[in-house]
């Protein structure tokens, strides 16, 4: 009689052990319905702001509580976390989306906001946001997730640099005011590349040669274009797409004013930026926390992107919060009622004196400048006049994929722009996914 | 009958996993390799039959054009295989000879030898990228003073030589997979270890009579310690190829170096087919499968050819 005993105990203490968890997961409420998982991703700073945000959000509904789940790393790393998360059923009732894997997300994992949006603080979320930032997270004609901030590109300069190559040439170079032109940008770019010890070897590069999405602006000031409006269409062809092309690959094979791509080791930009390795580096307002917390704090100028025959454009990037479209219908309000908050006036205050990124919401626009301690830095928010999104299609990553792999023959010196171009307009997946207009 | 009973008993928990983990698990993606399938809602699952599979034999990809990159995957695999698991076998068996050694110390050097193998993980990767940095690595390094002897040494003697380039290892798309055989060379301890076992149980008689007989010391390795090691042999090259076949873990976390996707080995790509986005389950299942046969075929080949060259002492 005890061993049966002893051994149906140790049955179910084995099966407790075992399946509990999963029981819990799949009948059980494991959870209150006031406590909301909240995953996103950043630096730690961004981790300290949104505990802030959370604290704030917590005093003002002492009934809620909201669960951060951070999720290190920045862009691939948390998309693909989330997704793995989604598919197996686990993934936060809130989520951070970016806008690059938003089109991914949208009808699919995550809630559809329109009531939500229009419902909101007179006189309505969506008057109150930047354009760009609702058409980001809008999916044929519905927003699936909530603004919060976004950032633009603009150019890095390092001050020291720019004494070092003065120093070196005997002359002033002065700082670029806010009208430059792309030739005055080349022109700075000599300048600023240098060799100090005359042994042949350049000691200091102008600007690190930036990926093609962080060429963007360029591109759309020379009057090039890659997609259409409507992101379906091919666009880079003509001559303004040969010309924008060609000043890409002349800044790396002719110029000689970017280090080749391994040249300078492993060496990331910011560490090159920071080392006075390169000289300038097109990056966003996230890139400003890293210089304030260096022995650069006081060195670095903030400068618009030059102007071109096209005009001048930055692009943009933005990320939202949204609902996971599995979110126990209990939640929900708790959820709605947070991201109602992130969109809020007082969050975006917060997320605009982090500095890292230009809040969504107009209005605020101005905390990100006032923040601001340092010469330029209030670029980021003043250039918005200048705004463009980037060409976030459902096949960014494709995209991404083809015109990296042209570009590489073009940057090894082994195909030219013209064949660049016909190659790109004549890839598989740009052809199927972008015909030609 | 008691005894069935008690061995249930001990090993349901195991046998719950195997079926829960497992088998309905290889089921429900053997099924999906016949779907299409983005990984969101069991409502978007759509039946295609036999087109995923299709579409990695036939070169016909109207749904995704992207898919060359599969071929590509292949190469790089077979490629990493063909070499490493040749070489890591060839390298670890002359450490087990070499360790095999009566010298004072010897256990000192076998550690040494099988720490690698234990230390391998995500850290040591990251080292070796470093090791590999092609300008301030320790490998380049050591490279440019050999260079620099060898112009040295030309010039001392008036010859001209022809300059020869260091390579860039991660960052050179033909380097890459060389240099990732590299880093799974360093880890042979583990596979050290199982021939130095089966090279302890050779018995010692048959060395003694060989060298009364006058045999010498490649004739006592071809024809007594081949012979008696090469069950350990067939271990080692089965394991070594699935394990080549599926390597993963390296690639993963230095193809941000690789150029021309020099890196892109099967798995990975069946990786970024199933968890990174635009997400295709069904593609990355079917994949799955193939490498499964692939691996069962190969497997099989070899042990029904093992029956000609591996010895099994009665």
């Amino acid at each position: 009689m005890i061993r049966r005993v002893a051994l149906i105990l140790s049955i179910v203490g084995v099966s407790w052990w075992l399946f509990a968890d999963t029981a819990r997961h799949l009948w059980g409420a494991s959870r209150s319905d006031s406590v909301i998982r909240f995953s996103h991703f950043g630096s730690y700073q961004d981790f300290e702001t949104w505990k802030q945000v959370i604290g704030e959000f917590e005093s003002a509904h002492p009934n809620i509580k909201i669960k951060q789940e951070y999720i290190p790393g920045y862009g691939t790393e948390y998309d693909n976390k989330v997704r793995r998360q989604l598919l197996a059923g686990v993934a936060a009732d809130v989520l951070m989306v970016q806008d690059e894997s938003f089109p991914h997300l949208a009808d699919k994992a995550l809630m559809d906001l329109s009531s939500l949006m229009s419902q909101s603080v007179n006189p309505g979320l969506q008057q109150t946001l930047h354009r760009t930032a609702i058409r980001s997270f809008t999916h044929y004609g519905k927003p699936y997730a909530a603004p919060l901030y976004g950032g633009n590109l603009l150019i890095y300069l390092n001050r020291r640099c720019l004494q070092k190559a003065a120093a070196l040439r005997g002359t002033s170079i002065p700082l670029p005011d806010d009208d430059w032109t792309i030739e005055d940008f080349r022109r700075l770019c000599r300048e600023l590349t240098c060799d100090f010890d005359g042994d042949g070897q350049t000691d200091q590069f102008g600007l690190w040669h930036p990926w093609w999405g962080y060429y963007l602006p360029f591109i759309w000031s020379m009057g090039a274009e890659v997609l259409d409006e409507s992101r379906t269409h091919w666009r880079f062809t003509g001559p303004a797409a040969q010309k924008a092309l060609q000043f890409y690959a002349d800044l790396l094979l002719v110029d000689r004013v970017c280090p080749a791509p391994g040249e300078l080791g492993q060496m990331r930009q910011d560490i090159a930026f920071l080392t006075g390795k390169v000289a300038m580096v097109i990056n966003g307002p996230w890139f400003i926390p890293f210089l304030e917390e260096s022995s650069l704090c006081d060195d670095y100028y903030v400068a618009h992107i030059p102007r071109g025959l096209g005009g001048r454009f930055t692009r943009v990037t933005w990320d939202g919060i949204a609902i996971n479209n599995n979110i126990p219908r209990g939640r929900l309000q708790a959820a709605q009622k947070f991201v109602l908050f992130s969109s809020s006036e007082r969050a975006q205050d917060i997320f605009a004196g982090s500095q890292r990124w230009v809040p969504a919401r107009v209005a605020c626009t101005g905390s990100f400048s006032t923040s601001g301690v340092r010469s330029g830095v209030d670029k980021f928010a003043t250039s918005f006049d200048y705004l463009r999104v980037q060409p976030i299609t459902s096949h960014w990553k494709q995209l991404d994929r083809a015109i990296q792999k042209h570009l590489r023959g073009l940057l090894a010196g082994e195909l030219n722009v013209e064949d660049v171009l016909r190659n790109l307009a004549n890839d598989p997946v740009i052809k199927t996914h972008f015909p030609l207009q | 009958m008691n005894d069935n009973r008690g061995a249930l008993l001990f090993t349901w928990p195991w046998l719950v996993g195997l079926i829960f983990l497992t088998i309905i698990p290889l089921g429900v993606s053997l099924m999906l390799s016949f779907t299409q399938w983005d990984g969101f809602s069991e409502a978007d699952i759509k039946w295609v039959g036999a087109d995923n599979y299709r579409q990695m034999f036939t070169g016909d990809r109207p749904a995704n054009p992207s898919d060359p990159r599969y071929l590509k995957s292949i190469y790089n695999t077979l490629f990493y295989t063909f070499f490493a698991v040749p070489l890591g076998l060839i390298v670890s068996l002359l450490l087990a000879i070499l360790l095999n050694q009566r010298l004072k110390g010897i256990a000192f050097f076998r550690s040494v030898y099988y720490l690698p193998h234990l230390l391998g993980g995500v850290g040591t990767i990251l080292l070796w990228q470093w090791l590999f940095n092609p300008d301030v690595g320790l490998i380049n390094t050591a490279l440019q003073g050999v260079h620099h002897l060898w112009v040295l040494v030309a010039d001392l003697f008036g010859t001209e030589i022809e300059a020869w380039k260091i390579p860039r290892w991660l960052h050179s798309p033909q380097w890459c997979k060389p240099a990732l055989i590299l880093m799974h060379l360093w880890g042979a301890g583990g596979t050290m270890l199982i021939f130095l076992a089966a090279l302890q149980n050779v018995p010692e008689r048959l060395y003694e009579a060989a060298r009364i007989e006058g045999a010498s010391r490649w004739h006592q390795f071809r024809y007594i310690t081949l012979p008696h090691i090469s069950p350990a042999v067939l271990f080692n090259v089965v394991v070594g190829l699935i394990g080549a076949m599926r390597v993963f873990k390296d690639a993963y976390l230095l193809r941000h170096w690789s150029q021309d996707e020099g890196l892109l080995f099967y798995m990975l790509y069946l990786y970024e087919n199933a968890f990174e986005a635009p997400s295709r389950l069904g593609f990355a299942s079917a994949m799955a499968w193939v490498m499964f046969a692939a691996l069962f075929g190969l497997t099989l080949i070899m042990v029904v050819c093992s029956r000609r060259w591996v010895y099994y002492e009665t």
